[in-house]
């Protein structure tokens, strides 16, 4: 088997191709090919040896994230079906809430135009309040929920549009 | 030595990892406890810990650990003597504490009224101020444009603080005049959430100082100790995150000169149970009176640990009316203790919380580490509450080696679902400044504001890619080709 893998590291795209399966993979990173097998120990528990060096990891897996615990860190990769364009072409364009949390105050209304470091919306989690700010110069285009309501993380709360 | 329980049963009104130690304490000395849980802490470890266990209502605590009336009744019902707070939530509210008392309850703390003369903080302050204890400059709670004077008085950088209750809710810090106005408003706010009272009181914001407290214990008989002091200096959003005893900054002459302080304001605040005087230490080494806390603290681990002394047990000890068993002279510090808060947040997204099921566990086992966790595997962290998860202390007999052992820790240290602070912590207690002692209060926003996770090692992208190139899979274990199983043979069989 041969499979080309997109993953997803902090919005970065690293493609992978990994040939074999079992416990014996040749791993292609980059220009580094890697020789790679792994026994799972207990349910999340493995035993590893890449290029003849042992170790152990913990992995953590939920449709296509995986979190991946190897020498006390914890990665976070998602996989994507395919190549994605290499972003930053696009300004980002819509201010995402930071968490999932309730949506306390909204404190500007489509049409407004916010300076960079001006207060967007506020969301309390946990017992604690964030304020999201605009990162530039921006008119609001839209608000896409309203005060009181409860928000999933990562849910684009105020669209903006820059260059206003 | 064998004494009789404290009490029969006492109601822990708390939830997460104090709950799990207050309990633990309880059946140590023979107690019967009660917990209580909201409906989204049902798969929570402290529910099952207890003898028996309460549903106070909702997720949200102002209908379940903040409802005083559903705790005092959750107490009565069951038949318990005590009520033990543990720390946040009605732990420093006078009201809960005399609602107690007045149903016959015996509240592991204060009495209600010394909660209310220490837990305002201008009162509080005031009362240093005529024992000669310094404190920091300041303006006592008020409407915004008499706190905006102040501020403008006092000069700015300024700390806001909620008037009542600690943990570092409402606190802000304002550099800029032209802020002030919108961050008191959202102090205001986020404190009226926390503790039901948005009254904010102002400070001068001293430059890079440390944060030392210092623990007392007293009975009803008058007899008051201090433990010595804790340096809580590392702390994010005004919360600390790492705490030791002894401080690296206090010498015995500085320790005693700290605890006498220490010492006055409780005998003069009428102090019985377990509290906290807290002191701002500038570079020079003179001390500031910044508040009194009248519980036990989320750090009190580092304390026990050079001390030798479990602060639950002497609670409900002199909360039942028993004398302290030791005099100040009978306590002796040992060793360094060191703890890290762990926490369900994004340390590279300013430290939001980061709520969701547990996915994998595996907590450190180490010699001289101890693990006071509220959480297990498969268990959902609410999005309601503190985000605390743990925390891992750890001692050696010097500094060094107790920093060590709890870097290994928390390496050692999985947890797997939510995000963790588990790598900045690691990164912060091996930063060159910590490991040499020198932290203010303003160490993580200058050293490690800016903090990053290392970019995963080639191993890891290469194991996380064959992982993935499988498709996914449904949640039953694999199971092993290789030897039998031995669950199999059971198949049938009757266990005795």
């Amino acid at each position: 088997m041969s499979v080309r893998v997109y993953l997803l590291y902090k919005g970065r795209q690293v493609p992978v191709e990994v040939r074999g399966s079992g416990d014996g993979y040749a791993v292609r990173v980059g220009e580094r090919e890697l020789r790679v097998g792994w026994q799972e120990l207990s349910p999340g528990v493995a035993e590893a040896t890449v290029e003849g060096v042992r170790l152990r990891f913990c992995y953590a897996r939920q449709g296509d994230a995986l979190q991946l615990h190897l020498a006390g860190r914890v990665y976070t990769f998602t996989r994507t079906r395919e190549e994605v364009e290499a972003r930053g072409a696009r300004p980002e364009q819509d201010v995402r809430a930071p968490m999932p949390g309730l949506l306390t105050r909204v404190l500007v209304e489509p049409g407004q135009v916010v300076a960079a470091g001006q207060p967007l919306y506020v969301v309390e989690a946990m017992k604690m309040e964030t304020v999201v700010r605009a990162a530039r110069p921006a008119r609001v285009l839209r608000v896409l929920a309203r005060e009181g309501e409860q928000v999933e993380g990562g849910a684009v709360v105020v669209e903006l549009e820059e260059g206003a | 030595m064998t004494t009789a329980p404290p009490f029969s049963k006492v109601l822990v009104a708390n939830r997460g990892e104090i709950a799990v130690r207050v309990i633990r304490a309880c059946r140590e000395l023979g107690v019967r406890t009660v917990a209580v849980y909201s409906e989204a802490d049902r798969h929570s470890p402290h529910v099952l810990l207890a003898d028996e266990a309460t549903c106070l209502g909702p997720a949200e605590p102002e209908a379940s650990y903040l409802n005083i009336g559903r705790l005092v009744d959750a107490a009565r019902a069951a038949g318990a003597e005590a009520v033990h707070p543990g720390y946040g939530f009605l732990a420093e509210n006078p009201e809960f504490a005399r609602a107690c008392e007045e149903a016959g309850l015996v509240f592991v703390g204060p009495p209600s009224h010394v909660i209310a003369a220490l837990g305002d903080k201008d009162r509080a302050r005031r009362l240093a101020e005529r024992l000669g204890i310094p404190t920091v400059p300041g303006h006592p709670a008020a409407d915004d444009d008499t706190l905006e004077r102040a501020a403008h008085a006092l000069g700015f950088p300024v700390i806001l603080k909620a008037a009542a209750g600690g943990g570092g809710r409402g606190m802000r810090v304002v550099r800029e005049p032209e802020r002030f106005r919108e961050t008191l408003a959202s102090a205001r706010r986020e404190v009226k959430a926390a503790f039901g009272d948005d009254a904010v009181l102002l400070e001068k914001y001293l430059d890079r100082p440390r944060h030392v407290e210092v623990q007392i214990v007293a009975d009803r008989y008058g007899t008051v100790v201090h433990l010595g002091e804790r340096d809580c200096s590392v702390q994010r959003r005004h919360q600390k995150i790492v705490e030791e005893s002894p401080s690296p900054a206090v010498d015995p002459h500085l320790r005693s000169r700290l605890g006498e302080a220490a010492l006055r304001l409780a005998q003069e605040a009428g102090y019985v149970n377990a509290g906290t005087v807290e002191f701002l230490l500038d570079r020079d080494g003179r001390f500031y009176f910044l508040e009194a806390n009248t519980r036990l603290q989320v750090e009190h681990p580092v304390t026990e640990l050079v001390t030798g002394v479990d602060l639950v047990h002497l609670q409900l000890q002199v909360a039942a009316g028993q004398r302290l068993p030791l005099r100040q002279e009978d306590v002796v510090w040992r060793g360094h203790a060191v703890e890290a808060r762990v926490y369900a947040e994004d340390p590279e997204r300013g430290f939001a919380p980061s709520p969701g099921r547990i996915l994998l566990l595996r907590e450190p086992h180490l010699p001289g580490v101890r693990v006071d966790s509220g959480v297990q595997e498969g268990q959902e962290v609410p999005v309601h509450y503190d985000p605390i998860l743990s925390k891992v202390v750890a001692w050696a007999p010097d500094r060094p080696t107790a920093v060590a052992r709890l870097a290994h820790a928390l390496q050692e240290y999985v947890l797997l679902g939510p995000r963790t602070n588990l790598g900045f912590l690691l990164d912060l207690v091996t930063h060159p400044a910590f490991l040499a002692g020198e932290v203010s209060t303003q160490f993580v926003e200058d050293q490690l504001a800016a903090w990053q996770a290392p970019d995963p090692p080639p191993e890891a992208v290469a194991l996380a890619a064959t992982l993935l190139a499988q498709e996914p899979r449904g949640p039953a274990p694999v199971a092993s080709a290789r030897a039998p199983d031995p669950w199999e043979r059971l198949a049938g069989a009757r266990l005795p």
